[in-house]
């Protein structure tokens, strides 16, 4: 059978950028087929998916070099437009890809610039909705959507161009396992039910792995391997929970509310020294505002907060003595070039002198003291996230916070992120962290709190986390460890 | 909880929420010209109270409902006195001298109240108008009026990142006050500095969401043609006509007025 898409000695180079982002990638994708493309963080996953999908050649200042064919013709000799009509891609977040405010005009948006007659437009947006399971969506504000909704429109406002070929750029790593699951039913539906040729970025390839896809794995800008799906699951490692030490943080009957959404509910708990705690739950459950009542970022408004022995605190009081890292990199580098994005709360709370030894032997162990006078912004988003965590811990914290610092990481980064939250505890740390994937909470933490709406469903030992999840129905949180 | 008000639109079943959005626009543009352009406080306190009652039978409860209300009323309250105060001209109504050098006249109380009424009335309308009005249906409805529609998705858009910026910099605020970034007690230089560090990743994070918005609507064929279909039908309802009928009395009625004062 023919390639529908075919890649040959394909070269791309950014503008402005010196290094090659793809460099000579080969590759051939039959109609029908799924191929799941992984690799580390700024491997040229995503810039192979802007190629084939036409988004690369006509960009002024960068370097094309090699061909795509799509259908038997070269992109290049094609406009962007026209290549559309051939390749869809759903970007990694839904929300940097809405143009309009409500789910019906979504969906709509592509087929009112194609001067689609309204007729035609009602029947495919029906079509596409019901596809993504979303018809029940149709009338809604894109903003009141929860997360794995966002991904099901992001999803049916492409497919309802009818596309041949779908490119998902890492669909699912915003998601919490249920609404993974979710999508992953979508997928299912758009291979068996209408052939579509799907090219998966994915760095949870467990998640794939019902699907057999073939599997590419980029490197550098390169393909380092192609084969058929083999075994994707990985070995399971419960540990044995530390023993808690002092209490750090306590919350005491705290609930909290946005507008009239509440998103926290009368949660009680204690924080304890030398333990990593593990917050889960699905989006939207509340783990990032529980984070950041315990930073003192968000005073509750009811409810009492005691952070290291200070009642209802303010961050300015704990900063010197707790670390926070938030979930998209770029929020937090602040400073001119990376050894003073480093020492910035060093500098701030007068502890520079007792710091700098330290946060020199962190950049060392991340691999990022030969850029210490790079500009943070010129860092890859893997290196990002470890100066994050240089940043927010450098100076030995009492108290430790990251939230959902493990999206869009690579499973070797993401390992190198908790080895040093675990560390931090193990050094006598309390480690609050939040995540979804079920295998990380067991083989790192000590404790889990799982949060649904607001409420503290459960508290206990990472030990009565799966027999927990296994009684309550929450099967997607284990499929997610697999 | 919090109960501050929003100004924003909420969805309500009224007549006012029901009319098309370009009446209520042209309303609007009618309301602040007139009030601008008739020098008459008992005009001005018409419409005030016209407007006072369109959000009463609208389900619209102004005291409450509208953000900084009890501004509003403060600021035109300053407005009045100041000119009560400091209008010296014309027919003296009361007069405390010699006790003390300070008199009203007819014409400083006729002048405060027409700039106070002016000032209720434009901010009243201009809340009802945003309160009753879904910005997007307002933006499509610019578009099938003719507006090119590159323009009108730039309102779009611009509605629709306002609040997701909003909180980006909450965030980028938090991770600043995370690092012991401190804004009170800082000297001048310093807090432009830390402003710095706070703006520039808004600006990097604005510039990615700018280029992947790029893609995500040239991948959708925006831009392909001069024009496009529209799924949304604009409907003119009777409501729009009677409303359309009373806003040409409105305005030949100011017009009049106007000229005659």
């Amino acid at each position: 059978m023919p390639a529908l898409i075919e890649a040959k000695h394909l070269c791309y180079r950014y503008p402005s950028a010196s290094d090659w982002a793809l460099e000579g990638v080969g590759l051939a994708i039959s109609p029908g087929e799924m191929v799941a493309v992984t690799g580390p963080s700024a491997c040229g996953k995503s810039t192979l998916a802007m190629a084939i999908a036409g988004c690369l050649h006509e960009k002024p200042g960068g370097v094309w070099r090699g061909s795509v064919r799509a259908d038997g013709i070269d992109i290049t000799s094609r406009s962007l437009y026209e290549n559309a009509e051939l390749v869809g891609l759903v970007q990694q977040n839904p929300e940097d890809q809405f143009c309009t405010l409500t789910v019906e005009d979504e969906v709509a948006f592509g087929l009112e610039n194609r001067r689609c007659p309204r007729d035609e437009m009602v029947r495919r947006i029906d079509w596409a909705l019901d596809v993504v399971g979303a018809q029940h969506l149709l009338t809604r504000q894109l903003a009141t959507l929860s997360g794995g909704e966002k991904q099901r429109i992001a999803i049916a406002s492409i497919l309802a161009a009818r596309p041949r070929v779908l490119i998902l750029d890492e669909p699912t790593s915003n998601l919490d396992p249920r609404a993974t699951q979710a999508i992953l039913v979508i997928l299912e539906r758009l291979r068996n039910d209408d052939g579509l040729t799907l090219i998966v970025i994915e760095h949870k390839l467990h998640a794939l792995a019902r699907f057999a896809p073939r599997i590419v794995r980029m490197a550098q800008g390169r393909i380092s391997d192609q084969h058929a799906q083999t075994d994707m699951k990985t070995d399971k490692y419960i540990r044995a929970p530390a023993p808690p030490g002092d209490v750090v943080s306590r919350l005491e009957n705290v609930s909290h509310w946005f507008g009239t959404r509440r998103a926290l509910e009368d949660l009680s708990v204690s924080i304890h020294r030398g333990q990593v705690v593990a917050v889960m739950g699905d989006n939207g459950s509340g783990k990032s505002t529980l984070l950041r009542c315990l930073m003192g970022l968000i005073r509750p408004i009811e409810g009492r907060v005691i952070v290291l022995d200070r009642d209802q605190p303010v961050v300015s009081a704990l900063a010197e003595r707790a670390g926070i890292v938030f979930q998209n990199p770029d929020h937090q580098l602040l400073g001119d070039s990376v050894w003073d994005d480093a020492m910035m709360l060093a500098r701030n709370t007068g502890q520079a002198e007792f710091v700098a030894p330290k946060a020199e032997r962190q950049l060392r162990k991340s691999g990022l003291w030969h850029r210490r006078a790079d500009s943070p912004w010129t860092l890859s988003y893997g290196q990002k996230r470890r100066l994050n965590l240089a940043a927010a811990t450098s100076h030995d914290p009492d108290l430790v916070l990251a939230d959902e610092i493990l999206i869009g990481q690579d499973p070797a980064n993401a390992q190198g992120l908790m080895e040093h939250l675990r560390a931090l505890a193990d050094r006598g740390s309390a480690v609050v962290v939040s995540l979804h994937n079920l295998a990380t909470a067991e083989q790192y933490a000590d404790r889990v709190l799982f949060l649904e709406r607001g409420q503290l469903t459960l508290d206990a030992s990472i030990d009565g986390l799966r027999p927990f999840l296994l009684s309550t129905g929450r099967e997607a949180y284990l499929e997610s460890a697999q | 909880m919090s109960s501050r008000a929003k100004l924003q639109y909420r969805p309500l079943a009224s007549w006012l929420h029901g009319l098309h959005p370009l009446t209520k626009l042209a309303w609007l543009l009618i309301i602040t010209v007139s009030s601008l352009a008739v020098h008459d406080p008992w005009y001005a306190g018409l419409v005030v109270a016209g407007l006072w009652l369109v959000a009463r039978t609208a389900r619209i409860r102004p005291a409450t409902d509208l953000r900084g209300w009890q501004l509003v009323v403060a600021t035109a309250g300053t407005f009045f006195a100041l000119h009560v105060l400091f209008t010296r001209s014309g027919t003296i109504v009361l007069d405390l001298r010699p006790r003390a050098a300070f008199w009203i006249t007819h014409t400083g109380l006729e002048r405060g109240l027409l700039v106070a009424l002016r000032f209720v009335a434009v901010i009243l309308a201009s809340q009802l108008f945003v309160l009753s009005t879904d910005s997007s249906t307002l933006a499509y409805a610019l578009m099938r009026a003719g507006l090119p529609y590159r323009y009108g998705f730039a309102l779009v858009t611009a509605i629709r990142l306002a609040p997701l910026f909003e909180l980006e910099a909450n965030t980028v605020y938090q991770a600043q006050l995370a690092r012991g970034v401190r804004y009170d007690g800082s000297v001048f230089r310093r807090i432009i500095e830390v402003l710095r560090q706070l703006l520039l990743p808004l600006l990097v994070g604005a510039l990615r969401r700018a280029d992947h918005l790029a893609v995500s609507m040239e991948g959708r064929q925006f831009g392909r043609y001069r024009d496009r279909t529209y799924l949304r039908q604009a409907r003119v309802r009777r409501a729009d006509i009677i409303s359309w009928i009373a806003m040409l009395l409105f305005a030949i009625g100011s017009v009049l007025m106007a000229i005659s004062a």
